[in-house]
């Protein structure tokens, strides 16, 4: 009986990097999708954290705090040929910036 | 929000533009990276206009202020008659802002027409909100 396969199977004998290429090769957005998720992790958890510990929640600041994070996790990715695409570098970037003009047209008398 | 804490946001809001596109674009040329935002030509753009947007709120506030030190009002007046010294920077700040918010709609949302109404709404708030803010400054108001 053989086996069929959705998509080609990553061949992790050439290397970590070659199989992740190979893995967003085969799904382009996986990349997108994978650093949305490093996004959501911050945002919704120093979020829900926030308001837990302190019964208040500064939305703009774990928007800014999570884009930066993330564009920390994206950079390293461009070294890698084939690995992220330039549209979704523009995107996470012009996220920071979205994030940034919010935080800083929302900042109180007294804050930062 | 007065004036003064409204101009600082604008500013800090450039400066970040300008650190984060920078430091991308560093990093790719320090890594020899095969993505770079320099191959973007709307950041690349963005963050030339944005210097030259900070470059001339330096040279606008240094004016005013030399025009300000030498300046004096008639006893009895509230205020300036022409208010020069608190529309310094307000236009190239604006400026520069307008600016990030259209590349945030081209990046995200594409060129599409009907989201850039979004950005025009933002831009013209802007606007309208920062002379509103020199104005209440000017007759008098909280700076």
């Amino acid at each position: 009986m053989s086996n069929h396969y959705l998509y080609d199977l990553p061949n992790i004998s050439a290397g970590a990097d070659k199989a992740l290429v190979g893995t967003v090769t085969a799904v382009p957005s996986f990349t997108g999708w994978f650093l949305f998720f490093v996004f959501g992790v911050i945002f919704l958890g120093g979020m829900v954290e926030q308001k837990r510990r302190t019964g208040i929640v500064d939305l703009p600041l774990w928007g800014i705090i999570a884009s930066l994070a993330t564009v920390v996790m994206m950079l390293p990715m461009t070294i890698i040929q084939g690995l992220i695409q330039i549209e979704v570098v523009g995107i996470v970037i012009a996220v920071s910036l979205v994030f940034a003009v919010w935080f800083f047209l929302s900042r109180s008398r007294g804050e930062v | 929000m007065g004036e003064t804490k409204f101009v600082g946001s604008l500013l800090l809001l450039l400066v970040f533009a300008v650190s984060i596109i920078s430091y991308a674009t560093n990093f790719a040329s320090d890594n020899n990276a095969n993505v770079s935002l320099s191959d973007d030509d709307d950041f690349t753009s963005l963050s030339s206009d944005l210097e030259g947007n900070i470059t001339q709120f330096n040279t606008e506030t240094n004016q005013s202020s030399k025009a300000f030190f030498e300046s004096e009002i008639t006893e009895g007046d509230e205020t300036t008659r022409t208010g020069g010294q608190f529309k310094v920077g307000m236009g190239d700040l604006i400026s520069g802002a307008k600016v990030i918010v259209n590349i945030i709609f081209v990046k995200i949302f594409g060129s599409d027409v009907g989201f850039a109404v979004f950005a025009t709404v933002i831009i013209a708030f802007l606007v309208y909100f920062g002379y509103r803010l020199i104005w209440q400054t000017w007759k008098g108001g909280f700076p």
